[in-house]
């Protein structure tokens, strides 16, 4: 620990020395290639620093304050191709002057900035890890009514559905288990201390901005459970050049008796905003399904109704050099909802209650000087947690409560020319309660992490070497060990506008042990805790090519190769009695690739992702040695096309899982059939006045094909959804 | 170039949708065996036969419900009792392959263990329900339902009657109320008494006296295993058994006059049926290991399934090993085909 630090210091004082030094500055005038007509807000930026400026209104930029030093200067703004200068050297006082001629667009790749990758600002296109982001244009497209339907087409992932509107929904990234992907939301875990997973169903979608899914381990980043990767869940800012009042109205309607109501109202007066939404869910949730016999039945007891409420204040300040903002943002979800378990034992009675309250603030801002930015982050989660079920042997009735408080303070400094370092410090403390027995349970964490961006330039074939090196340090108050997770990410990059790039990342990861699995309380005549354990340990590596040729308007295709070894697996094991032990290894490895063209430019956009995966486990008896593990798919394939015929918009989406096993010894009769499913949507945007409408219609599964995900819990067939959006 | 650059991205893609198609695990048959052991694969959820002849192992020929508890020999046919699918699966020996038939005893039940008392007829005792179900297993009908108590598990069938074991288990408080048994007459379904038994009454069995041992396994905590020796002639306890340990099941092994209790990771505890004397007690194992599920047939051989080495083990009285056989995952209850 004392290492890290000394680490830290150093870098720190690096800065300084770094800032002593006279700056260079560079201006010039950005204009559009058909036209030479000034460009308005263009971003002009040198690449992996903080330092850039926009043009203004006659499409002059000036950037100022710049350390000597080579760099790359990268000129962007949507609907015009990038320009990327290279090798740009800026002397001691020196003042450049460089004009830019930007060309209208004819390529786009998906330029999605990631803030979850690195901790810092990225093109997804430009780190080393596999990353892709669900942004703000998307969701509405394709109308998800949870994360679990927002994440599905990802590359990667695999989404365990329990089937129906309210039943559980979990995640898998790269085979790994539910509880070895960390869910974040802004950037801090929601991973129950309790259990480690999260329920995808129980995650409002409300004021969210975009979803980013980072996959590999990514311990060295994010600490515990980022083993198979990170899903960072982005709340929605109000954009400031959204001045004005604004309001949305949304209802819709969908098959097995589904209703939502979404009203959601912005305004951004000078430096402040405000966002507010609300949705309200009701769904009877009964579908008709053909159980273990052939007879048709119907899947009762799936009703659900939901409520989220989203708050968000911003206030900006500072000026445009310097500026800072605070964010406030809060969420509320409360849900009652039947749960039917599976079909063999059948709940018909059992009920569930969950509720949420999260409370953020963030702020950000540059400190000392145009170096440095700051960011700092304080939170409350609270929930609480009701089951019922009176058709076990002695019924059941669970009460949990869990709170969660923490802060985290975060610096991202350029420390010289191509080098950016972002590093920090956080503390988080968590508690559950059993409300019946009154079994309580805390933990204390601290963390220090940092991540070093540094990208080399080579005036070759070869003309960049971005190297990501991370390093974080996590102590706990349960376990007292001290967990140090390194990662390192490189990517080549070949070639400019024919641009191609190899990319590699290695990395460890770890698990931390659950309350559960620690604490169960030893009165249980058949299970107890294991204060004993040690973390679950991941060693990941991946490597894959990056291609982006500007053919048929554009042509993006990624491959990956992956590996990821997991030891001290923490199983439940009868010894006595039920207790957890650290016995298990398993072995992940397969290829990813994805596919994204536009043979249309504006008309078309296709995209296509594989994975192919080979998840075994490699221990246990010789029964389950060297098997497939549970529910890990070999193949999965997602295709999706959309179309923008000017107001109408087309999605088509097509996903194919493969067979899975559904027990540890690969029991033919218990695995589950492949299954591919297809949905369309259609929306409709139109203008009344100043009214601006919005229809969506949907079908799910098109085919009304009747598969299951999980052994015994069937999945709605055909699903009809229609929406109407109007925006004022 | 432009078009081989695309066209070779596009093999790329579609090569690769190829990489991992192998060839995926299919089910075993089994053949048509003169004696054979028939093993519940908790785990896999599935059956595997032994054939005892040969000493060839068949695994995961059939896949069973939720939660399988018990399997039993009758007749040619090999019946299920699945606790969380609420029903008793229905297995043709001779052909695994075939559907399975079904007796749905409806949700809420939880079936335990079954008992035939006639070619046709067999009583089930259903833990939730706190019930015994009567069962015809040839019309797939449930015939009658009789009330039992708290945690109906155990069951066995002596002189004409029924006799049900009540665990009396609190899911609330985590513990165990006073057991007993539920004796039930055949002839007219009717509950003709109660008899009080030590803690956890888990299992009940007949031996081959025809005195009815019920094994009350204890809270696995403070209160250890002791099995009570009931008279069906007078439905009084008439001896007991002092085992220690946490003991389950029970199977008798005729030839020898011994009783083998199984426990969870340590195999058995046996005793003499005759003099009650323990055989092997907690500093003298049977096995050793294993004892999730025991059976003995007329011959001496005596077959217990070690649930972490997914393996049945044939041993003689003594305890001496005669044969392993490797079987499905987390091997749980046996059952034997002798002819």
């Amino acid at each position: 620990m004392n290492r890290l630090i000394r680490i830290l210091l150093i870098l720190l004082i690096i800065n300084l020395v770094a800032l002593s030094d006279d700056y260079g500055r560079v201006s010039g005038v950005v204009k559009c290639g058909p036209t030479h007509e000034p460009l308005v807000a263009v971003n002009v930026y040198l690449k992996n620093t903080h330092i850039g400026s926009a043009t203004d209104e006659n499409g002059i930029y000036c950037i100022q304050k710049i350390p000597p030093g080579k760099y790359e200067i990268i000129v962007e703004m949507i609907g015009f191709s990038r320009l990327q200068r290279k090798f740009l050297e800026i002397n001691s006082g020196e003042n450049l002057i460089l004009d830019f001629i930007l060309q209208p667009q004819a390529i786009t790749y998906d330029n999605s900035v990631t803030v979850t990758a690195t901790r810092g600002h990225s093109l997804i296109t430009e780190v080393p890890s596999s990353v892709n982001v669900i942004d703000k244009q998307e969701l509405e497209l394709k109308n998800p009514q949870n994360l679990a339907e927002a994440l599905q087409n990802v590359p990667g992932v695999t989404i365990k559905d329990y089937g129906g509107l309210g039943n559980t929904k979990s995640i898998s990234l790269r085979g790994s288990s539910d509880s070895q992907v960390l869910i974040l939301l802004d950037g801090q875990r929601l991973n129950s201390p309790q259990s480690g997973s999260v329920d995808l169903n129980q995650i409002s979608l409300e004021g969210i901005e975009k979803i980013e899914v980072v996959r590999g381990g990514n311990s060295a980043l994010y600490g515990s459970d980022a083993i198979g990767g990170v899903i960072n869940i982005i709340s929605k800012k109000t954009d400031p050049d959204e001045q004005g009042v604004a309001g949305d109205l949304k209802f819709g309607v969908a098959s097995f008796g589904t209703y939502t109501a979404e009203p959601s109202l912005r305004f951004y007066i000078k430096n402040s905003g405000i966002t507010a939404s609300y949705k309200y869910l009701s769904s009877k949730g009964e579908f008709s399904y053909t159980d273990n016999y052939g007879n048709p039945a119907t899947r009762v007891n799936s009703d659900i109704i939901s409520r989220d409420y989203y708050l968000g204040l911003i206030h900006e300040f500072g000026d445009p050099h310097y500026q800072r903002n605070l964010s406030l943002t809060f969420k509320h979800y409360d849900s009652a909802q039947g749960a039917p378990g599976t079909i063999e034992p059948y709940y018909y009675h059992a009920r569930m209650w969950h509720r949420d309250n999260k409370i953020s603030a963030v702020y950000t801002g540059k400190i000392f000087n145009l170096f440095h930015n700051l960011r700092f982050q304080s939170y409350y989660y609270d929930s609480w947690y009701k089951y019922k079920n009176d058709e076990t042997t002695g019924g059941i009735l669970s009460k949990y409560s869990t709170q969660t408080y923490g802060n985290e303070i975060q610096f991202n400094s350029v420390i010289g020319p191509q080098v950016s370092l972002t590093y920090g410090s956080g503390f988080r403390y968590d508690q559950n309660r059993d409300i019946i027995t009154q079994d309580f349970n805390k933990q204390t964490s601290y963390y220090l992490f940092a991540v070093n961006e540094s990208v080399i330039c080579i005036n070759s074939l070869l003309q960049t070497i971005s190297l990501v090196p991370s390093l974080r340090f996590d102590t706990d108050s349960k376990y007292m060990n001290h967990i140090v997770s390194p990662k390192l990410g490189a990517i080549f990059n070949f070639g400019e506008a024919w641009q191609s790039s190899l990319k590699l990342n290695i990395s460890k990861s770890y698990r931390a042990p659950t309350f559960n699995d620690l604490y169960w309380p030893d009165d249980d005549p058949f299970s107890v805790g294991n204060p004993e354990l040690e973390p679950e340990y991941g060693t990941d590596w991946d490597v894959g090519i990056r291609l982006q040729y500007p053919i048929l308007n554009g042509i993006y295709f990624e491959s990956c190769s992956f590996e990821s070894n997991m030891t001290n697996l923490i199983i439940w094991q009868q010894i006595e009695k039920w207790m957890p032990l650290n016995v298990d290894k398993s072995r992940n490895r397969g290829i990813e690739n994805s596919l994204k063209i536009s043979p249309i430019k504006g008309l078309l956009d296709i995209s296509a992702n594989y994975m192919y995966l080979d998840a075994r486990n490699l221990s246990g008896s010789n029964t389950t040695y060297n098997k497939i593990l549970v529910y890990r798919p070999k193949h999965t394939v997602n295709f999706s096309a959309t179309m923008n015929l000017k107001a109408v918009h087309l999605n088509y989406q097509y996903s194919y899982i493969s067979r899975r096993f559904a027990d540890a010894s690969n029991t033919w009769g218990n695995s589950l059939e492949p299954y591919s499913v297809s949905d369309i949507t259609v929306n409709y945007d139109t203008k009344i006045m100043k009214t601006q409408m919005n229809y969506s219609f949907q079908v799910k599964n098109i085919f009304d094909h009747e598969y299951k995900v999980i052994k015994n819990m069937p999945v709605p067939g055909r699903e009809y959804r229609f929406s109407v959006k109007i925006s004022i | 170039m432009k078009k081989l650059i695309v066209l070779g991205l596009s093999a790329l893609f579609l090569f690769t949708l190829f990489i991992g198609c192998e060839d995926e695990p299919q089910k075993e048959e089994a053949p048509v065996t003169a004696t054979a052991l028939y093993v519940l694969n908790s785990g896999g959820q599935s059956i595997s036969v032994v054939d005892l002849e040969t000493g060839t192992v068949y695994n995961n020929v059939a896949t069973v419900g939720t939660w399988p508890n018990q399997l039993v020999y009758k007749d040619g046919k090999l019946y299920c009792v699945n606790t969380g699918s609420n029903n008793i699966q229905i297995f043709d020996v001779d052909d695994f392959s075939a559907a399975p038939e079904a007796i749905d005893l409806g949700s809420g039940h939880n079936p335990q263990n079954m008992v035939f008392v006639d070619d046709n007829i067999a009583y089930v005792s259903c833990s939730l329900s706190e019930s015994v179900v009567k069962v015809n297993v040839s019309t797939k009908a449930v015939l009658d339902e009789i009330d039992a108590g708290v945690g109906c598990t155990g069951i066995a069938f002596a002189s004409g009657k029924i006799y049900a074991s009540n665990t009396a288990y609190n899911a609330a408080t985590w513990g165990y109320g006073p057991g007993t048994v539920t004796v039930i007459n055949t002839a007219t379904d009717a509950v003709s008494s109660t008899i009080d038994v030590a803690l956890n009454p888990f299992s009940v069995g007949v031996a081959p006296d025809g005195l009815v041992h019920v094994v009350c396994t204890g809270d696995y905590w403070s209160t250890w295993g002791k099995v009570m020796v009931v008279n069906p002639a007078t439905d009084a306890i008439v001896d007991s058994v002092v085992t220690l340990g946490s003991p389950g099941n029970i199977a008798f092994s005729e030839a020898d006059d011994m009783a083998f209790l199984t426990i969870w990771g340590m195999g058995c505890l046996t005793y003499n049926t005759e003099t009650l004397a323990m055989v092997n007690d907690t500093s003298n194992y049977f096995l050793g290991k294993g004892g999730t599920g025991a059976a003995a047939d007329g011959d001496g051989n005596i077959f217990v399934s070690v649930w972490d080495d997914d393996q049945v083990i044939q041993l003689d009285k003594d305890g001496t090993v005669i044969a392993t056989f490797n079987v499905g995952d987390k091997p749980a209850a046996l059952a034997l085909k002798v002819e």
